[in-house]
């Protein structure tokens, strides 16, 4: 488990790695509010995250709330059939853009 | 003067530095330390003796072990070494020499006695 | 010289060591006890309970390692250091010390300052070990009175969560906590139609705060399920309650079911829980059925979606729901359960009354020794015939018999309120003041929805009952309830109540009146009201329930009676 990000811009990339679940809480939390400054958009890159669960989706509606709740610009994407799996059963795609 | 290990060589008979340190840690008890030493030796090295010529290997074993810790205790390190001479041949059973080695630490005593008297 | 004081026993044969030993630990300002060899060593240690033994090796009676090891034996998980006394040198003979128990040696001639320090980094020692056993002894008696704590709220959880009707032959179900709480939920209650509801739910994580949440849940859904309220209703009402209470990242899947005995059909709600399975009695076919919604507690009440969808259900066709503690659970390997291996036990089932335990063997036989990491529930339903599950059991409060039995009651729904809203529950609620008529509430309920639905879409939309005749019917009847919802402009439907006292209990008189433009019924007054003159209006269904049913007017008011008797009510 492991949490990198960049900015380009005024879009945040968060990249996910390994196991995404409770234990990456305080890391995750870090990462989009350490870095707030001009961040308009954020992208949760998934490409090297093998499995995700409930806690991680509490974690993704949370920053989906600190990103402005309804009018939040947050993007998932590259996610294995796994990731994808698990978002489309919660119906995600309905609260973010996933690609 | 330099300090000497136990079992070494030594020139005196009494590590002097060491045993003037023990007399200030003792204070006022160290008289009744060392009669109490020298009451427990004389009793004990005549024993010593009788188990030397009895070839009591187990007595005399435990008798020159006590003895040899108490005397270094106290700092008189060539009567120690003497004595864990003894007990190294008391242990391994060999007696040829043992009545020999006995007068030199009789000898040995008399000395050390005379030194730790000396100080009170 | 020291804050606090030790006890030390020294245990030598020689006096003189004994002495100098003494002054340097007096020095030091801790108490000292003494023995001579070895069988009054143990006897001190018994007695005096020292802190730290200085031992002499060699010592007669009973050798120093000898009393070690008997005093280490003794002294359980305390922690007494042992400091042997020595003057031998051998590397194999020193070994040997601290293998019958010692923690250390000091060889003759005794030097203060070593001595001083070790006696010193013992101490250190043992107050940390003493330390570590309190702050160990507070935390198992803490957690202790936790368990404790959380059986007790257990008992109060599962009489919330657990009151509904989850033992009727047609159930069977798994819940398998992860800890003492469960973040999974199970509930079912009958309806007072008769239906039943059943919710599967799956809080974020597990435990107590998992399971807080379930609490006002199973409030809702038993207290609202009782009341004959809908489906859609009900979730609405959970979602509020939820996104209120709970904070953001927390919210439960869920799944929720009506099943409607006597339609055979099921009405279904489903918001992040795994795929369901659908097996069909006869041709053994597997449908499966997909989450269509956010899960519970995520959106607010405005973005809130509680549509249905419907399936219909034959006899002994059956349904399986599950957390996804099932397809996660692991094996020592770490590999999930998966779906795959769920299938294959469908596949491979032969006798269908087995399947909910084949699945349960397999998921024990899968994890195996590796115990599980989250809370797992499994539920079977089963299509059945009414009677097979009983009556809905409504409790008579006792003494009040006859309750208020002379009253009238008028009330009109117009306009959106009459597209949008379930007038049911309020009614019923009223009714079920008479304590005769809230025992027949299930069929009243039926009685009102039937006359209900159609003074609304016969009499106000003005849909065709014709088109209920066969299944293709039913669907471009629903296609057209919704185009005709959409341009309804005004309308209303109006239920009149009218509670008689009578010589034997009480009557029940109900007029429906919309503001359709009626039908022809007298024509149809002949037949007896048979089915196939008034297609999918239910009339044999409320004749079934009610002593005398009549239309008037343009056809647009019908009126029914029903009566009932004190007497029977007693019996």
């Amino acid at each position: 488990m492991a949490i990198a990000t960049s900015v380009s811009g005024s879009e945040l990339v968060v990249q996910v790695e390994g196991r995404f679940d409770f234990s990456a809480h305080q890391e995750f939390r870090d990462a989009y509010e350490k870095t707030d400054d001009g961040v308009k958009s954020y992208v949760i890159d998934m490409s090297r995250a093998t499995y995700l669960d409930s806690s991680a989706l509490g974690m993704l509606l949370l920053l989906r709330d600190h990103a402005g709740g309804d009018n939040a610009n947050v993007r998932i994407t590259k996610c294995n059939q796994d990731v994808k799996k698990i978002l489309t059963i919660s119906n995600f795609e309905q609260l973010f853009t996933i690609e | 003067m330099e300090c000497k290990g136990t079992g070494g060589i030594s020139l005196a008979h009494l590590n002097m530095p060491q045993i003037m340190e023990l007399k200030e840690l003792m204070d006022d008890m160290f008289g009744d330390l060392i009669t109490t030493y020298l009451c427990d030796s004389e009793e004990k090295l005549p024993r010593l003796e009788a188990a030397i010529n009895e070839a009591n290997s187990a007595l005399c074993t435990e008798l020159s072990h006590s003895l040899k810790g108490s005397s270094a205790n106290i700092y008189a390190e060539d009567l120690s070494a003497l004595l864990k001479n003894i007990e190294d041949l008391a242990r391994a059973d060999s007696f040829e020499s043992l009545p020999d080695g006995f007068i030199n630490i009789e000898h040995e005593f008399q000395v050390v006695k005379k030194e730790l008297l000396a100080l009170l | 010289m020291v804050d606090s004081p030790l006890n030390i026993l020294i245990a030598d044969d020689n006096k003189s060591d004994r002495l100098i030993l003494a002054a340097i630990v007096k020095k030091m300002g801790h108490h000292v006890c003494f023995a001579e060899d070895g069988l009054q060593a143990v006897a001190q240690f018994n007695e005096q309970k020292p802190d730290i033994i200085l031992l002499d090796v060699m010592m007669p009676n009973m050798n120093g390692q000898e009393a070690a090891l008997i005093i280490k034996s003794s002294v359980g998980e305390n922690m007494v250091p042992i400091i042997f006394l020595t003057s031998l040198q051998d590397a194999t003979d020193l070994a040997k010390c601290l293998d019958s128990g010692g923690d250390d040696f000091l060889t003759k001639p005794y030097n203060k300052i070593i001595l001083q320090a070790k006696i010193n980094a013992f101490s250190r020692m043992t107050k940390m070990h003493i330390t570590l056993q309190h702050q160990r002894d507070l935390i198992s008696e803490h957690n202790e009175h936790m368990v404790n704590e959380q059986e007790v709220a257990r008992a109060v959880f599962d009489n919330v969560t657990h009151s509904g009707c989850l033992n009727l032959p047609n159930l069977k179900y798994l819940l398998s906590p992860f800890s003492v709480f469960n973040g999974d939920v199970l509930l079912a209650a009958r309806k007072p139609s008769g239906s039943m509801h059943i919710l599967l739910g799956d809080f974020t994580g597990h435990g107590l705060p998992a399971a807080i949440g379930a609490m006002p849940l199973a409030e809702i859904f038993y207290g609202m399920t009782a009341k004959g309220f809908l489906m859609e209703d009900i979730l609405r009402e959970i979602n509020s309650k939820l996104k209120n209470i709970l904070p953001i990242g927390y919210f439960c899947c869920v799944c929720m079911l009506n099943l409607n005995f006597r339609k055979e059909q099921i009405e279904v709600w489903m918001g992040g829980l795994p795929d369901f399975y659908l097996l069909r009695h006869d041709t053994k076919k597997v449908d499966k059925i997909a989450s269509t919604h956010l899960p519970l507690g995520v959106l607010s009440s405005q973005g809130f979606d509680c549509k249905t969808q419907r399936f219909s259900l034959r006899r002994e066709d059956r349904l399986y729901m599950w957390s996804d503690g099932i397809i996660e659970s692991r094996n020592d390997e770490g590999d999930l359960f998966g779906e795959e291996r769920l299938m294959d036990i469908f596949n491979a089932n032969k006798v269908q009354d087995n399947l909910f335990d084949e699945i349960v063997n397999r998921l024990n036989e899968f994890t195996g020794e590796s115990g599980k990491d989250d809370d797992t529930t499994l539920l079977e339903v089963r299509m059945v015939e009414e009677s097979e599950v009983g009556e809905v059991n409504i409790d008579l409060s006792s003494g009040m018999i006859t309750g208020p039995t002379d009253w009238n009651m008028r009330y009109t729904l117009r306009g959106d309120t009459l597209k949008t809203f379930n007038p049911l529950p309020v009614m019923l609620g009223i009714l079920s003041d008479v304590p005769a008529l809230h025992g027949l509430s299930g069929q009243l309920y039926t009685l009102m929805s039937e006359l209900f639905s159609n003074a609304f879409e016969h009499g106000v939309l003005g849909l065709s009952s014709e088109l209920k005749k066969d299944a293709k019917g039913f669907a471009e009847y629903y296609a057209q309830r919704e185009e005709a919802m959409k341009s309804m402009g005004e309308g209303s439907v109006t239920f009149e109540f009218d509670h008689t006292p009578t010589s034997e209990g009480g009557r029940l008189a109900l007029m429906v009146i919309d503001s359709g433009g009626g039908f022809d019924y007298q024509g149809k007054q002949d037949n007896q009201f048979n089915d196939q003159g008034y297609s999918g209006r239910g009339i044999p269904l409320i004749m079934s329930i009610c002593d005398s049913l009549e239309y008037l007017g343009n056809g647009n008011t019908v009126k029914v009676t029903l009566s009932w008797s004190a007497k029977g009510l007693e019996e």
